[in-house]
């Protein structure tokens, strides 16, 4: 295995770790306040005795706490968001694929047009119009990013429609839903899974970048975004609380995209051509 | 070629009219916007009667149809929070972002290609393993905790350049390298890639075997074959500047059309949020089209495609 593949699966192992055992291994309750130790820097002793490995914040909540915490929240949103963003597309890519030419330039209009509007500005719009919290945040990226997984699923659609098993399946009489998923989907899956993998580490900025406005989770759920936007007003003060946050979400994306990289890296090169 | 241009300005159209019904879906999602412009004890009968005022009494495709109208003939919508109209609003802030977004690309393109170039004939030296690092963390740092780091360390520790609200060219710089950081580092890495992959062939070689110089088998022979995907990588930021322009300007607190919609979501003002998409987007298909019938006036295999 390649340093940027073991890099990136010991990242992603250390964000479920974090995300799955938060409960027993995060020093305290990621929202216990204790303002009399407010503000207390990385590994110093405050009033009760109690050191805080990376500080804490204005209201004397454990920094090491909320970002085990704020492990979830990015998880639970890439994964939502990249999940529904993979159905969606997939499901569109297909359809545009495998029937027909109708079918066909109403798909890709369709990306086109998502593809056209810069995904913030969409996102700032579905929130204005819902209102923030995780679901929408979540809808919010599948709405435009389908189209990405969409358009390599048309590509490589159009690879398998030409090969000769593909041929067989239908020759034989095998139904359309089932040709799809128990023969084209694992001949899929390679390219699709890069896909993903690069799209998880976008999701994770954009729901960070979402919070950090104040757009994305609500303020009371510990994530990376929301801890940067607080501590923004201390950053000449208490510069931990800028930069920890921000080191774990840059951490984060690093791994997905390493993943990502090492698996097209892994693909064959029939396959790696679709990506380009 | 004229054949080209017609069928790529009527795929801008349709996009621009998707993007309007995509509006007008979330516009009908918003809600009932008489809870908002009117004050929360207003009557009924006053909700009823402004409701049927703004023509939401209507069945929604006169509705769908109206707003299509008045969007052709330029009228965005009133913004609720400026009292004004909100076209009026987005276009005087628009030059701004633009310039933004301009100056990060040109120094995202400034900083790259050298950069790249060094890179790939310095294969595996200290240098490429430099730019390897800038495009990865450029790749995967959230620009908006960059342009945090920027403000911590050039603004308030070391107090050499303006952070939030300045005036002037100064007060550019650092939301400009901020802004540019993620281009830099797609255009590093595709700069790398494609010149490694240029100066392995043959051509290069047998350049080399004439005697000519190295800077001008660099220049002439490599980069210039190098270019099409560096170009065509090019031409794609522009969307992704305009999107990292709404986060960068909230940072540095600059006053371009970014800000402007997320406060505008904060204070509500969904025909202000409205305008900001619909102008945006405008903007970014006509680039991408212009963009695109550039490639095709330059490689005529792309007619036929």
């Amino acid at each position: 295995m390649s340093s940027k593949g073991v890099i990136g699966f010991a990242i992603l192992a250390a964000m479920l770790a974090a995300a799955l055992l938060a409960r027993w291994i995060a020093p305290t309750d990621p929202n216990e306040q204790d303002i009399l130790n407010g503000l207390a820097a990385p590994f110093s002793r405050g009033e009760t005795g109690n050191v805080a490995i990376l500080g804490t914040d204005r209201l004397g909540q454990d920094v090491l706490s909320r970002i085990i915490y704020g492990a979830r929240v990015s998880l639970i949103v890439a994964f939502g968001a990249v999940g529904l963003s993979a159905v969606i597309g997939i499901a569109a890519g297909c359809v545009a694929g495998f029937m027909g030419r109708v079918a066909q330039s109403l798909v890709l209009t369709a990306t086109d047009i998502v593809l056209s509007i810069p995904f913030v500005l969409l996102a700032l719009a579905l929130i204005s119009a819902l209102g923030a919290g995780i679901v929408n945040v979540i809808v919010a990226f599948a709405m435009v990013r389908w189209a990405q997984f969409a358009r390599i699923t048309y590509a490589l659609a159009l690879e398998i429609r030409e090969r000769e098993w593909f041929q067989a399946c239908r020759a034989g009489g095998i139904g359309f839903g089932r040709t799809m998923l128990v023969h084209v989907l694992p001949n899929m899956s390679g390219p699709l899974l890069v896909v993903a993998s690069l799209e998880l580490a976008y999701a994770i900025l954009m729901e960070s970048g979402l919070s950090f406005l104040g757009l994305g989770v609500p303020p009371e759920v510990p994530s990376w975004g929301g801890m940067l936007q607080e501590g923004r007003n201390e950053m000449e003060t208490a510069w931990w609380l800028t930069t920890l946050p921000g080191t774990a979400i840059m951490l984060a994306a690093i791994g997905f995209n390493f993943l990502g990289d090492w698996l097209r890296d892994r693909l064959d090169p029939g396959l790696q051509q679709v990506l380009r | 070629m004229l054949a080209y241009i017609v069928r790529r300005l009527l795929l801008m159209v349709i996009v621009v009219a998707g993007v309007m019904s995509i509006i007008f879906v979330l516009q009908k999602l918003a809600g009932d916007p008489t809870l908002i412009l009117l004050p929360v004890d207003a009557s009924a009968e006053a909700r009823v009667l402004l409701r049927s005022q703004l023509g939401l009494d209507r069945p929604v495709w006169q509705q769908y149809l109206a707003f299509l109208g008045r969007v052709a003939t330029g009228d965005l919508g009133h913004s609720w929070k400026f009292n004004q109209p909100a076209a009026a609003v987005v276009l005087e802030a628009l030059p701004r972002t633009l310039l933004l977004a301009g100056l990060a690309l040109l120094f995202g393109i400034a900083t790259a290609i050298p950069l790249g170039i060094l890179a790939a004939i310095h294969r595996g030296r200290w240098v490429d393993t430099l730019a390897t690092a800038i495009a990865t963390i450029g790749q995967a740092i959230p620009v908006y905790w960059l342009g945090l780091l920027l403000i911590m360390v050039f603004g308030a520790r070391l107090r050499w350049l303006p952070t939030i609200g300045g005036e002037g060219v100064a007060a550019l710089i650092l939301p400009t390298i901020t802004l540019g950081v993620l281009t830099m580092a797609r255009i590093a890495r595709i700069t790398r890639s494609s010149m490694l992959e240029v100066m392995g062939q043959d051509f290069i070689r047998t350049v080399r075997a004439k005697g000519m110089g190295e800077p001008n088998v660099l220049f002439k022979h490599g980069l210039r074959n190098a270019m099409v995907p560096i170009a065509v990588l090019i031409g794609l930021q522009l969307g992704s500047l305009l999107g990292g322009a709404v986060i960068v300007e909230t940072v540095f607190s600059y006053p371009g059309v970014g800000r402007l919609a997320v406060n505008a979501v904060y204070a509500r003002d969904f025909p202000m949020v409205q305008a900001v998409v619909l102008v945006v987007t405008v903007v970014f298909s006509l680039v991408n089209t212009l963009v695109d019938i550039i490639c095709a006036a330059l490689n005529p295999q792309i007619r036929l495609t």
